[in-house]
């Protein structure tokens, strides 16, 4: 009996090294990244990196310590550079650890001595996660690249801001040489009512349009408007040209760029970098606003603002107040009557039809 | 062989080709369902007292596409084909507006949307068609019915606060030329009806005037002169 306890006391003594001591082996790693590319507004962003540790196909547990973070500039992960992260175990996630990183600290793994952004700088880059086995010297890794890119696109330009009935239509194009960016983004500023109507602000305002010939017979048409001023602290803008006898004033210019800083209040959603023009709706006619769009990357890289150019919404005649102003005679109808009076009719003709239809069954 | 039996053969072949002859299938044909399509353009500058031409200078020159369909019900069928319908259609003229008090075109646009609903009546000579194979049915029509329109700003809504819209009345004429398909391959033709009851199969030219003043009634004139091309199929 006695030799039985020492004998039980041994075999636990013994097998202690055996159980809490031993080496937790890996056989293979995969991971995901929920962001694969870094871009100058990224330095602050976390970085999820999931790493998956499998033996056999079974997830192996307790090894978060033990799973290395580096950058690399190789999927094989050969000659990486080491950052400081400790994985944490996923909740109800076998198996899985999660690295959380700051885009700063893949950044400073991939340019050494470089502050993220960095003065615009590209490479591509591998987040390596890597467990060695005891005894081994290969580590087991796996990888996600990294695509590093924090120079801005150019400076854009607006080349145009036509206005609309609440409302301004803005061209723009890429800088010179410069292809389609991922996205724009329209942004405007309000600036105050025009001193005109139908005139921006400019420092040199456009010239005056000319009258409409006080020869011509009935309704001679004004003079176009005067060009853009440009830029500067703002002019006013210029005015319509005298009417001729019989005549429509011609059209002032539109504002010219404004000066001073641009301060977007209200920017657009991201529209698409196919795009050239943009309807920036919902404004207020007869205020002035200052506009002015930027490109964007795909890695959310922004460029600078382009000049900014002033429009001022006008109202509109569409096709009912021009044919009204031209002396037409229809009137408006405020109710339905006249359209449920059509419809009405329609309604019992096909009743008849169907009602013949029926019979002709029979 | 005796008289009697061969008498008997000979009535027994007869009954079996009469049916087979009466197989030549053709089903009831009453209705005719058209598909047209035509340029159109209305001459609303044409309005007496109108000064200039705003219908013009917002819409430009070029005519739109005017997509009509028709439904018409046969009432006599013996020399030629009588019958009435009703057909409606759809139009939109796009354009740019004008900043306000001026002629300088505004980026902003404006849509004339019409939707025109007729009845009428029509003869087609058919007879040939049916009984010669000569593939031509010319025929022509008469309607009566309104046009409803409406008129939008760069918003999407309707003009003048929303009074831009009514209806305008007006009559129409059509003559036309109809190539009846169903000669050119006579099979498929009887195949056509046999599994969709479709007795015959038209391509045609039409043209169609229009008078659409309310009757002489102030306001916009949707008078016209359509040239149509179109489908349709008798069943």
């Amino acid at each position: 009996m006695r030799n039985a306890r020492y004998a039980i006391v041994a075999l636990v003594v013994l097998a202690l090294p055996f159980g809490a001591g031993a080496a937790t082996t890996v056989s293979n790693l995969t991971s995901t990244l929920d962001k694969k590319v870094l871009g100058s507004n990224d330095c602050s962003t976390n970085y999820h990196f999931d790493v998956t540790a499998t033996l056999n196909a079974q997830p192996v547990t307790n090894i978060a310590s033990q799973i290395g973070l580096s950058v690399a500039t190789s999927n094989a992960c050969s000659g990486a550079t080491t950052i400081s992260a400790t994985a944490v175990a996923l909740a109800g996630k076998s198996g899985v650890y999660q690295f959380t990183v700051t885009g700063s600290q893949i950044f400073a793994a991939a340019f050494p001595n470089t502050t993220c952004p960095g003065a615009g700088e590209t490479k591509k880059v591998f987040l390596c996660g890597t467990f060695t086995n005891e005894g081994e010297t290969n580590p087991v890794v796996t990888s996600q690249e990294v695509d590093i890119g924090t120079s801005s696109p150019e400076q854009p330009t607006i080349t145009s801001v036509a206005p609309g009935n609440s409302a301004l239509y803005i061209d723009f194009q890429p800088a010179s040489g410069q292809g389609s960016p991922a996205n724009w983004e329209v942004c405007f500023q309000e600036v105050g009512p025009a001193t005109s109507a139908l005139n921006g602000l400019g420092e040199d305002p456009g010239a005056a349009g000319t009258g409409g010939d006080p020869s011509a017979a009935e309704e001679g048409t004004g003079g176009t408007g005067g060009t853009a001023g440009t830029g500067g602290t703002g002019g006013t803008g210029g005015t319509g040209g005298t009417a001729g006898t019989g005549g429509t004033g011609g059209t002032g210019g539109t504002g010219g760029s404004g000066g001073g800083a641009f301060d977007a209040e209200h920017c657009s959603d991201r529209i698409s970098g196919a795009k050239r023009s943009f309807k920036l709706k919902d404004l207020r006619n007869g205020i002035t606003y200052l506009v002015a769009v930027r490109a964007v990357d795909s890695k959310n890289n922004e460029s600078p603002f382009s000049p900014a150019v002033e429009g001022t919404p006008v109202p509109s005649d569409g096709f009912w107040e021009h044919y009204q102003n031209s002396g037409g005679e229809q009137q408006g109808c405020t109710s339905t009557a006249g359209a449920a009076t059509g419809m009405g009719l329609v309604l019992a003709a096909l009743s008849i039809l169907t009602i013949s239809r029926k019979r002709a069954g029979r | 062989m005796s008289k009697f039996l061969r008498l008997f053969i000979a009535g027994a072949l007869l009954a079996v080709a009469l049916p087979a002859q009466a197989a030549e299938y053709e089903s009831e044909r009453n209705w005719l369902l058209g598909l047209q399509f035509g340029s159109f353009k209305p001459e609303v500058d044409s309005e007496p007292g109108l000064v200039g031409t705003p219908f013009l200078d917002t819409f430009g020159p070029r005519p739109r596409l005017l997509s009509r369909i028709s439904i018409e019900r046969f009432v006599f069928k013996d020399f030629g084909t009588l019958g009435g319908g009703l057909d409606a259609g759809f139009a939109e003229f796009f354009g740019n507006a004008f900043v306000q008090g001026t002629a300088v075109p505004s980026p902003d646009s404006t849509t004339l949307r019409m939707v025109p609903i007729t009845a009428f009546a029509d003869y087609r000579f058919d007879w040939a068609a049916r009984n010669l194979s000569i593939p031509f049915v010319p025929y022509a029509k008469a309607g009566i019915g309104g046009w409803l329109f409406w008129i939008n700003d760069s918003n999407g809504d309707t003009a003048g606060d929303g009074a831009a819209k009514g209806v305008r009345w007006g009559w129409t004429w059509s003559v036309g030329l109809q190539l009846m398909l169903d000669v050119f391959d006579p099979r498929l033709s009887r195949e056509f009806d046999r599994e969709y009851g479709v007795n015959g199969s038209y391509l045609y030219v039409d043209y169609t005037k229009q008078d659409v003043t309310s009757f002489g009634r102030k306001g916009l004139d949707f008078s016209a002169g359509t040239w149509s091309g179109g489908i349709a199929f008798e069943f």
